[in-house]
């Protein structure tokens, strides 16, 4: 597995394992927790449709920001100019990166978003 | 477990217990899984002891190491030092009982401590306001429990293996979170911008004290009537005591009532006022408000390494791979947290 795991794709092999687990005779220790697990498989579906509508968009933007402030490179060149100071107080950087913050949080819990940034 | 390990592990705790109690007799009556804890596994026991030091019906609950987990977390004996220092001290904890590191006992190192009543999870503590007692008692409460962590200080032999202070905790906790994040494959710009803001605007180190760095709602339990126990001591150090108020009262730790800025139980100023008549130390604001974002920062870390243990196959999980992405709200806080006009100016 990689850091997709944690993506949509990856959200869904998860839910399916969890799903498989409550089918095949483990059954949970009480009522509330296989309610938890319910809850938390509908959950994962949830995030993971949002995922999927949502990821060419966070993409596209990634990629801007590490042609903008990474020199074309990936994203560690623009991780290693931010720890050097590079790019302190940056506002351009700093309106991409929250414009980034805003997709990845509309697919993850877009109820915690600001009324401002929810359109 | 399946039932033939668990009568292994049962025999084999059986005769342990016995040993280390100076019993006559040990049996153990129950042995159950306890939900919650996301480092150990957590088992509910259940005992009958003739003779010895735990002599009578005892009702313990033993915590393990899972079978994957996270550097930042300590070991189950160090843990187990931890809680003995702070009952020490006074601070309402379960009381712990005895703690081995021989695996061929139960395949990990475990720590057993007195089972306590009441409830932590967080959400429920916040909403359900029939716990906890009077709500501003609570709040005084835990302000009066946090004072006395932060009294233990230096020098602490059997505490050695926190090793040296930190020159500068806010700096070491800056090196820190970024040694998690350079330890996933997880790449967000968004946190480290907040970590250099947290560099570039780290407070003067003055006392260092021993601090919890993990108290705050849903890592305490209350009943009806109100606070039981402090619990979850597995990232301890030494630091600064305003980084623990500030943990404490971080809004990523308030449930939904970001109206209760005192871990979404109480005022922050009935916090601060408790705090500082318990402690005798005048809570710094502006340096609590430091660490609030740095909070934010390093439950984000925490996150990704979490949901590392589900990605890399060493723990798969989906309750894990859902606590990777809990990262991706804190991000968003903590880029609202740190605006450019946030920014100290080069001058």
């Amino acid at each position: 597995m990689s850091g997709d795991a944690l993506s949509g794709t990856g959200l869904i092999a998860a839910a399916k394992t969890a799903l498989a687990a409550l089918d095949a005779g483990t059954p949970p220790a009480s009522s509330s927790e296989a309610r938890f697990i319910s809850l938390m498989i509908a959950r994962a579906l949830d995030v993971a449709a949002r995922d999927q509508a949502l990821a060419p968009a966070i993409a596209a933007h990634e990629s801007a920001i590490v042609k903008e402030f990474g020199a074309g490179k990936e994203l560690d060149a623009v991780i290693t100019a931010i720890r050097n100071g590079a790019l302190d107080a940056n506002d351009a950087l700093y309106d991409s990166l929250h414009r980034l913050a805003v997709l990845r949080l509309k697919a993850t819990k877009p109820e915690a978003l600001a009324p401002e940034d929810r359109g | 477990m399946s039932a033939s390990q668990e009568i292994v592990w049962r025999n084999s705790l059986t005769r342990w217990l016995a040993a280390e109690f100076g019993a006559d007799r040990a049996e153990i009556r129950e042995v159950a899984p306890l939900s919650g804890g996301a480092i150990q596994e957590n088992w509910k026991l259940q005992c009958v002891f003739a003779g010895g030091r735990e002599v009578g019906e005892r009702r313990y609950v033993l915590r393990k190491d899972a079978r994957s987990t996270i550097a930042a977390s300590r070991s189950r004996l160090e843990e187990f030092a931890l809680v003995r220092a702070a009952y020490g001290a006074g601070v309402t904890v379960p009381r712990p009982v005895a703690a081995s590191d021989d695996a061929a006992i139960l395949g990990a190192a475990f720590a057993i401590y007195e089972q306590v009543g009441g409830v932590g999870l967080g959400p429920k503590v916040v909403k359900d306001t029939s716990l906890g007692g009077d709500r501003a008692a609570l709040t005084e409460r835990l302000a009066r429990e946090l004072a006395l962590i932060h009294k233990i200080a230096l020098p602490r032999a059997d505490l050695a293996f926190l090793g040296a202070p930190p020159a500068d905790p806010a700096l070491a906790a800056v090196a820190e979170l970024r040694a998690y994040l350079d330890s996933t494959p997880f790449r967000r710009p968004g946190l480290e911008w907040g970590l250099r803001w947290a560099e570039l605007h780290a407070p003067t180190p003055r006392e260092i004290l021993l601090t919890h760095r993990d108290f705050r709602t849903g890592n305490y339990m209350v009943d009806e009537r109100g606070l039981t126990a402090v619990l979850d001591w597995e990232f301890v150090t030494w630091g600064d005591p305003m980084a623990d108020i500030g943990w404490f009262c971080a809004r990523c730790w308030r449930f939904g009532r970001d109206d209760l800025e005192a871990g979404g139980i109480g005022e922050r100023a009935r916090f601060y006022r408790a705090y500082e008549a318990a402690s005798g130390r005048q809570v710094e604001n502006q340096r609590v408000r430091y660490w609030e974002i740095v909070a934010h920062l390093r439950w984000a870390a925490i996150a990704f390494l979490q949901g590392w243990r589900h990605a890399s196959g060493a723990e798969p999980s989906l309750a894990l791979a859902l606590t990777g992405r809990i990262a991706d709200e804190l991000e968003y806080d903590v880029l609202r947290l740190t605006p450019p006009s946030q920014w100290k100016r080069a001058s």
